[in-house]
């Protein structure tokens, strides 16, 4: 089958299906319409498929690793095109990805979910602010580090960064030390490596 | 909705393939009988008579894991693309009836040298029930198509290979071991098929639909519990 099929197809299953908006979004994205779907790339399956479900009029969409298989400037564009899409038509949006970096300007709420458990729910500002990083030598972020929740340290030649959670302690910092907020991807590995 | 469109998704594809089966085979026979009328000869080829039988479990068999993949992520259960893929098989099946029906009355050598039920059970029984005999005939072979395929999917091939395999052989077995079971077995056959002592014409009818009824229950059940990934 054709991509072009497959988009008339769709309009034939699914009655809130716009076409050409479909069409409009595979030319964006470069999705050749007159390909076999059969005989398109990984990334470009993957392209497939996100464009028949922004193409959808569906009040909720689950979107399972939507940028599996594209490359930096697809997964902009897919990103640009969802949140036009929202602002055009609300609705409610979950997406299931490791790639949480990306996603955190995006989204209001985040689950990290370990091994079927919630390992921790909240918005992704509230995410941000749970943890920071400090960062200096070795022998100065351990002293800060004495007695606080520490999730991991990172040392490599004389230098250490430090993840921890809470707000940092004004007291314990010098100015051989930096902070800074926590990546929320290092927060996800370090969580799911505790398995707390 | 979903349904209609399932229905016209599978049946476009199956009519179209059985009308090039038609066309090919029609010019086949358009070319002998050319060829006899050329020659003088008395030209005809009777056994493709059963290739519509044929055709259709093939169809079932090749189509089946792609369409119930592509159905169900389209958002339909499992008895719908079971009752999706009966009925667009049916279609199939009609349209070859059709066909069937048209020639009889169309082409004027075809009752008597290239139908298969008119020269088995008269001349005399027209259109109306060698349409019939075609239609219900296609579908019992592609109700045993589609039970064949929904078992591969569920059991895998070489299972399902494997227990056809063994039935055979221990039918054959039966039979060649077994005093008198091949004559019991061959008579069956012939009565159920309209044949021979107290057979009824309808015998070959009632065998058909029952086949039909029987694949498409096996099909059903073997369904309801395939993974689809």
């Amino acid at each position: 089958m054709h991509v072009d099929d497959l988009i008339e197809q769709m309009g034939r299953f699914h009655e809130g299906f716009d076409a050409k908006r479909a069409k409009r979004l595979a030319k964006a994205f470069d999705l050749d319409v007159k390909a076999k779907t059969g005989a398109l790339s990984t990334g470009y399956r993957t392209i497939c498929q996100l464009v028949l479900a922004l193409s959808l009029d569906a009040d909720y969409l689950l979107l399972d690793e939507p940028v599996l298989g594209l490359d930096a400037a697809h997964r902009e564009l897919f990103y640009q095109l969802l949140m036009e899409d929202y602002l055009e038509r609300p609705r409610t949006v979950v997406i299931a990805t490791h790639l949480i970096e990306e996603v955190a300007n995006l989204v209001e709420r985040v689950t990290i979910i370990d091994e079927g458990r919630v390992l921790m729910q909240a918005s992704a500002d509230e995410l941000r602010s749970s943890g920071y990083s400090v960062s200096g030598r070795a022998a100065d972020v351990r002293a800060y580090c004495e007695g606080l929740d520490v999730l991991d340290v990172d040392e490599l030649g004389g230098v250490a960064v430090a993840y921890l959670l809470g707000t940092p302690d004004a007291e314990r910092l010098n100015d051989r030390l930096d902070t800074a907020p926590v990546n929320l991807q290092k927060l996800f590995v370090k969580l799911t490596e505790k398995g707390e | 909705m979903k349904l209609k469109a399932a229905i016209r998704y599978q049946a476009v594809e199956l009519v179209q393939s059985a009308a090039v089966f038609c066309l090919i085979i029609g010019a086949i026979i358009a070319a002998v009988a050319l060829i006899g009328l050329t020659k003088g000869a008395y030209l005809s080829v009777p056994n493709m008579g059963f290739l519509p039988y044929f055709l259709m479990p093939l169809l079932a068999l090749s189509t089946f894991q792609g369409d119930i993949r592509f159905l169900m992520q389209m958002g339909l259960t499992r008895p719908q693309v079971i009752a999706s893929t009966v009925a667009s098989l049916g279609a199939a099946c009609l349209f070859l009836g059709l066909v069937e029906a048209a020639c009889v009355i169309l082409v004027s050598f075809w009752p008597q040298m290239q139908s298969l039920y008119l020269m088995s059970y008269g001349l005399s029984n027209g259109p109306a029930l060698d349409f019939l005999f075609m239609a219900l005939g296609c579908a019992a072979t592609s109700g045993a198509g589609l039970a064949f395929a929904a078992l591969q999917m569920r059991f895998g091939t070489r299972r399902v290979v494997l227990a056809c395999a063994a039935l055979v052989l221990v039918g054959l077995t039966i039979l060649t071991n077994v005093e008198g079971a091949a004559w019991a077995f061959a008579g069956t056959m012939s009565w159920l098929l309209g044949f021979g002592e107290g057979a009824s014409l309808a015998n070959p009818f009632l065998l058909f639909a029952v086949v039909t009824a029987l694949g498409v229950l096996v099909a059903w059940a073997a369904v309801r519990r395939i993974e689809v990934r």
